[in-house]
């Protein structure tokens, strides 16, 4: 009875361990801005769900302008065409990169100019993986991608 | 009588100032000929930035590796919303940043910047001539905070000196000491609105202090909708200072009042108070907020004058007749203050969560204050001033003299109110900006397979019948022109099976589905196969809402 017993909660124990402890599925890497010129900025950074189910960034927010919102670069050969997006998809075992010319983290309404060599706070909510801070490096204005790698969890 | 002819007038106000409308909300760049972070083998001969309006460009240039501009303004020009630079004809290879500052028809400052490379150039980390600190906002912020609140101070005490000459003194000739008070207040007033101007085409600018020489700023400063809200309120306080001086003679009276209220719809033509939807409502509800306040600041001097110079029977009626007058004056003052908060505000929550909202409690806290003053004064000093009693004469001097740095303290409130963007134009950018771009206006979301990025666009995004959108991009964001699109819809939650559309190309690279139904609300999964060439496919999966 006992021997049963202890094989269920061998069973058992790993189980829970493996619900308590799941790694953080997504991983941001990279994160960077530019150094804003007029008063709208732009965030740029790495999306890694190492997850087995697909997540989903809906809401990113910033106490340093009024409002963010993702937009894409969509280049026709003649126009490129910046699409508001309302969400950004984080597949299962992969990586996306938000870098210039594609998507980026567009902020409008600066409260004050970004400048190059500070950090800004960025908060990102992901659907599944909830709320993820992250504090921003600031690179130079006409740069195009971050001086220092680096992720938070 | 005095009464009957003030809300008279003030009906006429409200009238004169309906239609008066204009949308607030900043320009929105809708396009770009050069893509942000594009390398070109050759210069494009222009760069074209489309707008959502029509815009006044700043300064747009073409700024090298090391911050030096490429262009100068005259290679500027705008059509209709789309502004264009050309580019000089020997361009060496190497890294640009494109830079532009536009004016938006409700004359804010827009502005932002991306990077180009030409020919083999290796993309640069950074461009050391564009480091931070270039911008000198901040400080022109404040001093046009700074005019404000000295404009809308000489305002408030020339119109309502005016308006207490013409309802409560009556005289034949308006007392040297006020008349002088009314006419500094007029040109102090005048003064700081015309340096205004400079400063907002200063601002709009973004040049360093010393720029504010440059005639080209105040050029900038003209085009924006302030300088008609400067001209107006000029034109009402210079005829209004023809009538305090005595120049109209028998009409001396109507001059005052003429001037006085023009002066007031000088301040109507701007602003985040005056341009708030629905402008029929903001324009006429702030111009009666701002006669109501200007009746009673502008009163506080000649009162505090007249208590100490004329008999205490004499000023105790002025004082009574102020009084009963002020009992209704104030409580349009007061609820038009609040018609126009909450017109900005819109949430209770918004007061404590947004800057503007708690810089509107700190003014909503001293006009408290102000308003127990008034009432204290009314109901203690006032009674007593009538039956004769001096003493009580020097402590209602005090009193003013209290209400009058309360007063100074709400103005300077004010003005700093008018620094911050309210909840309502927040909301209004934050809606337009999705409306603006006619091909994402319900729902849209970025998924991926492989390094292909799909844009899957859902319009309106409601449970019926839907147009789906699919824009297919590599991972450099080029579209690109698939031999086939299919689309399946379907709710696993509901327990809806996938249902087929066949995609139609509607541009390049953009696909279409025409009657995408989503019958319930919920969240639908939409799976797209995409034939890419003949031998590749990729297969994206992602979800829409449905509210």
């Amino acid at each position: 009875m006992i021997a049963r017993l202890s094989l269920i909660a061998m069973l058992l124990i790993p189980m829970a361990a493996w619900a308590q402890s799941a790694p953080p599925t997504i991983e941001i890497a990279d994160a960077w801005a530019r150094a804003s010129v007029g008063s709208t900025g732009a965030v740029y950074l790495t999306i890694r769900n190492h997850g087995t189910t697909d997540d989903r960034l809906e809401t990113v927010t910033t106490p340093v302008a009024d409002q963010v919102q993702p937009h894409i670069d969509v280049d026709d050969g003649k126009v490129t065409r910046m699409m508001p997006l309302n969400a950004i998809d984080a597949k299962a075992n992969s990586e996306e990169v938000l870098k210039p010319g594609g998507i980026h983290l567009m902020f409008t309404g600066l409260h004050g100019p970004l400048k190059s060599g500070t950090t800004i706070p960025v908060t990102l909510i992901f659907a599944h993986a909830g709320k993820i801070d992250l504090i921003v490096a600031v690179e130079k204005a006409g740069a195009m991608g971050p001086t220092q790698q680096g992720s938070s969890p | 009588m005095a009464i009957r002819n003030f809300l008279f007038l003030g009906t006429i106000l409200v009238a004169a100032m309906l239609g008066s409308s204009r949308a607030d909300a900043h320009a929105v760049l809708l396009e770009k000929s050069v893509g942000d972070g594009a390398r070109l083998a050759v210069a494009p001969a222009e760069i074209r930035l489309r707008f959502n309006e029509s815009v006044t460009p700043v300064l747009v240039r073409v700024l090298d590796a090391q911050g030096h501009p490429m262009t100068t303004s005259d290679a500027v020009s705008e059509v209709d919303s789309t502004v264009i630079l050309a580019m000089p004809k020997a361009l060496p290879a190497g890294n640009y940043v494109f830079t532009y500052r536009v004016i938006s028809a409700d004359s804010h400052p827009v502005g932002g910047s991306f990077v180009f490379g030409l020919g083999d150039a290796a993309p640069e980390p950074g461009l050391d001539g564009l480091t931070a600190g270039s911008s000198h906002e901040m400080l022109w912020t404040r001093i046009a905070s700074a005019l404000q609140a000295i404009f809308y101070g000489g305002l408030l005490f020339a119109v309502g000196g005016a308006l207490f000459q013409v309802i409560i003194a009556r005289d034949d000739k308006v007392p040297r000491a006020e008349r002088n008070f009314m006419l500094g207040a007029a040109a102090v007033a005048s003064v700081a609105i015309l340096a205004a101007i400079g400063v907002e085409g200063a601002l709009s600018a973004d040049v360093p202090l010393t720029d504010i020489v440059d005639p080209d700023i105040w050029r900038i400063g003209l085009q924006t909708s302030l300088s008609a809200n400067a001209f107006v309120t000029i034109a009402g306080l210079a005829i209004l200072s023809v009538g305090a001086i005595g120049w109209a003679q028998k009409f001396d009276r109507a001059v005052l009042l003429g001037g006085g209220l023009l002066a007031i719809v000088g301040i109507t033509i701007t602003g985040h108070a005056a341009s708030a939807s629905p402008a029929w409502l903001s324009a006429p509800v702030l111009g009666l907020h701002a006669l109501c306040a200007a009746y009673w600041v502008g009163a506080l001097v000649p009162l505090h004058r007249r208590i100490w110079k004329e008999s205490v029977s004499v000023a105790a009626a002025q004082v009574r007749l102020f009084s009963s007058i002020a009992l209704i004056v104030v409580a349009v003052l007061v609820v038009c203050g609040l018609v126009l908060a909450a017109v900005q505000v819109r949430e209770f929550s918004a007061l404590v969560t947004t800057d503007y909202g708690q810089r509107l409690l700190v003014k909503l806290l001293l006009v408290a204050v102000l308003l127990g003053c008034a009432a204290f004064n009314k109901f203690r000093f006032t009674p007593r001033l009538a039956l004769g009693d001096t003493r009580v004469a020097m402590s209602l001097r005090r009193m003013i003299e209290v209400e009058l740095a309360l007063v100074v303290a709400i103005i300077v409130a004010t003005a700093l109110l008018g620094e911050t963007t309210p909840p309502r134009a927040l909301q209004e950018q934050a809606a337009e900006h999705l409306d603006m771009d006619m091909s994402v206006p319900g729902f849209s979301v970025a998924t991926f397979a492989g390094n292909r990025i799909a844009v899957v666009d859902v319009s309106p995004a409601r449970a019926g019948n839907n147009t789906l959108g699919v824009s297919l991009l590599d991972a450099d964001g080029s579209l690109i022109t698939p031999v086939q699109v299919t689309v399946f819809l379907s709710n696993p939650a509901l327990g809806i099976e996938p249902s087929e559309h066949r995609a139609v190309a509607v541009s390049r690279g953009r696909y279409s589905v025409a009657d995408a139904g989503f019958p319930t609300s919920g969240r639908w999964r939409v799976e797209i196969e995409v034939l890419v060439t003949d031998f590749e496919a990729a297969n994206f999966s992602t979800e829409v809402p449905i509210p």
